[in-house]
C-alpha cells in the first residue's frame, strides 16, 4: 500500500477494517476534502442501509425514516463533538491538531457504519422472517426481538470500531495510558451528544402501539438523562 | 496439472487441499470461474436434493433438487457483504471478491461429497419401506432417514471447512487469523443457512404431510423462535 498521499477510495476500507495503524496514521495528515467525503459517504450508505434495514418491519415508510435519521444521528455526533474531542487530545497528552482529532473519529464512525451496512442484508432477512407488525399477538414480543439483535449489532460495531481507533490512538500516543484515555474521554463525550440525539430522533424501529411519524411529537419535551434519572428513582425508592 | 482457472477436472486438487493449486482460483475472479463453481454446485446439490427427496415421491425429489442447491446460493450471497467485511476487520487481507470466492469454494467441496454421496443415498432408499407401507413402520424410517441425512452432510461441511481452513491460513500468515475468520464465517453461514433451510422446508418431505414445493415454514414463524421455545419448554415447564 502506498503511504505517501493515495487518491481517497473505497480500496481504503479494507485497511481501516484491518487497522494498518500505519497506512491510517498517513491519512490523518492529509488535507484536502476527498478524504473527507469519502468517510461521510460511507457512513451514509453504511447507516443509511441499516437504518432502513431496521425500520422495515414496521412499515416501509419508517424504512425511510430511520434510513435518514441514522446517518444524521452519526454525522451530527461527529460534527458537534468536533471542538470538543479536539481540545480532549491534546489536554491528555496527545499531540494531534483538531482536524487530525476530527479525522481519527470519522474513520472510527466509518468502521462502523461499514460493519453496520455490511449487517444490513441479515437485518433485513431477520424483519422478513419475523410476525409482521399487524400481528398483534406476537407484535410486542417480535419488537424487543428485533429491538436486542439490533443492540447486539450496533453493539458489536462499536466495538470493533473503538478497538480499531484504540491502537491508531496507541500508535500516535507511543503510550497505552494516553491512548486510552482519550478513548475514554471521547467516548464519554459522543456517548452524551450521541444519547440525546437518538432520543430526538426517536423512533427508529418503531413501536407497534405508536403512531407512525418522523419525529415523536414530544421529540423535545423531556430528555434522555432526565428519563434515565426518573427511572433510576423509581426503581430505587419505590 | 495446475492452471490459473479452475475447471472441473481440477476438482481432486479442491477436495485434496492442494492450496498451492488452489490458491490461483480465489486470486483470479472471473465470471466464467464463478459459473464453473455454482454449476458444481448446482448439480453436486441437485443430485444429493433429488435423491433426499425420492423416497416421498418422485415429485418432492424434484423439488428438493432445485431447493438445496437454493439454500447454498442463497446463503452464499446474502452472507457475501458480511463475509466480506469480516475477513478484513479480523486481520485477513483479502477483497471483497476473494472471500467470496474462498467461501463459494468451500461451498464447491461440500457440494461434490454431497453429490458422491447420491447414488448411497438412493441405494438406502430402494432398501426402506416405502411411504404408502404403513405410518407405524414409516415414521420410524423417516427419523432414520433424517438422521442419515444429517450426518452425511455435517461430514460433507466439516471436511468443506477443513480444506478451507489452509488457504485461510496461508492468505493470513497466522493460524489465530485464520481460525477467527473461519469461525465467524461459520457463524454468520450457520445463522442464515438455518433459517433458509427453515424456510425452504421440505427437503425429505414427511409421510402425513401433503406434497408441496415449500411448506409452512415461509409463514409461520422462524428455527431460531422454535429452537427457544423448545429450550424455554425444556428449561421452564418441563416438571
Amino acid at each position: 500500500m502506498n503511504t505517501g498521499a493515495p487518491q481517497p477510495s473505497l480500496r481504503q476500507i479494507p485497511v481501516l477494517l484491518r487497522g494498518e495503524s500505519d497506512t491510517i496514521e498517513s491519512w490523518l495528515s492529509q488535507r484536502g476534502l476527498p478524504q473527507i467525503f469519502l468517510f461521510v459517504a460511507v457512513i451514509i450508505v453504511g447507516s443509511a442501509s441499516y437504518g432502513a434495514g431496521m425500520g422495515l418491519w414496521r412499515d416501509p415508510v419508517q424504512a425511510g425514516y430511520t434510513a435518514m435519521k441514522f446517518p444524521l444521528l452519526i454525522l451530527l455526533t461527529t460534527f458537534g463533538n468536533a471542538l470538543l474531542n479536539g481540545m480532549l487530545a491534546p489536554l491528555l497528552g496527545l499531540n494531534i491538531n483538531l482536524r487530525q482529532a476530527f479525522m481519527a473519529i470519522l474513520m472510527s464512525f466509518t468502521i462502523a457504519a461499514a460493519i453496520l451496512g455490511a449487517f444490513s442484508p441479515l437485518a433485513i432477512f431477520l424483519v422478513w422472517n419475523t410476525p409482521p407488525v399487524a400481528d398483534q399477538a406476537t407484535s410486542f414480543s417480535s419488537h424487543s426481538l428485533i429491538l436486542l439483535t439490533h443492540v447486539a449489532a450496533i453493539a458489536f460495531a462499536g466495538i470493533a470500531a473503538n478497538l480499531r481507533l484504540l491502537r491508531l490512538l496507541h500508535q500516535l500516543s507511543g503510550s497505552r495510558e494516553v491512548g486510552w484515555k482519550i478513548l475514554l474521554a471521547w467516548l464519554a463525550g459522543n456517548l452524551f451528544l450521541g444519547s440525546q440525539l437518538s432520543w430526538i430522533f426517536r423512533p427508529f424501529i418503531g413501536s407497534p402501539g405508536l403512531p407512525l411519524e418522523f419525529l415523536r411529537q414530544d421529540a423535545f419535551r423531556g430528555n434522555f438523562y432526565e428519563t434515565v434519572f426518573r427511572a433510576l428513582k423509581q426503581l430505587l425508592l419505590t | 496439472m495446475t492452471t490459473t482457472w479452475f475447471n472441473v477436472r481440477q476438482l481432486p486438487a479442491l477436495l485434496r487441499g492442494d492450496t498451492i493449486t488452489v490458491r490461483p482460483w480465489s486470486n483470479r475472479a472471473s465470471f466464467a470461474q464463478t459459473m464453473v463453481f455454482l454449476a458444481v454446485i448446482v448439480v453436486g446439490t441437485g443430485a444429493f436434493g433429488a435423491a433426499v427427496g425420492f423416497w416421498r415421491a418422485p415429485l418432492q425429489s424434484v423439488y428438493t433438487a432445485i431447493k438445496l442447491p437454493l439454500v447454498i446460493v442463497f446463503t452464499t450471497l446474502g452472507n457475501a457483504l458480511l463475509n466480506g467485511m469480516l475477513a478484513p476487520l479480523l486481520g485477513l487481507n483479502i477483497g471483497f471478491r476473494q472471500s467470496l470466492l474462498l467461501i463459494l469454494m468451500s461451498f464447491v467441496i461440500a457440494s461434490a461429497i454431497l453429490g458422491s454421496f447420491s447414488p448411497i443415498v438412493l441405494f438406502l432408499i430402494w432398501n426402506l419401506p416405502p411411504v404408502s407401507s404403513g405410518a407405524n413402520t414409516v415414521t420410524g424410517f423417516y427419523g432414520f432417514m433424517q438422521l442419515v441425512l444429517a450426518g452425511i452432510i455435517a461430514f460433507a461441511g466439516v471436511m468443506a471447512n477443513w480444506r478451507l481452513f489452509p488457504l485461510l491460513h496461508e492468505q493470513a500468515g497466522s493460524r489465530t487469523v485464520a481460525k477467527r475468520v473461519l469461525l465467524s464465517w461459520l457463524v454468520g453461514n450457520l445463522f442464515l443457512g438455518s433459517q433458509v433451510c427453515w424456510m425452504l422446508r421440505p427437503f425429505v418431505g414427511k409421510p402425513d404431510m401433503p406434497l408441496e414445493f415449500l411448506g409452512p415454514g415461509l409463514q409461520q414463524g422462524n428455527f431460531f423462535e422454535t429452537i427457544f421455545d423448545n429450550l424455554r419448554d425444556l428449561l421452564v415447564k418441563s416438571p
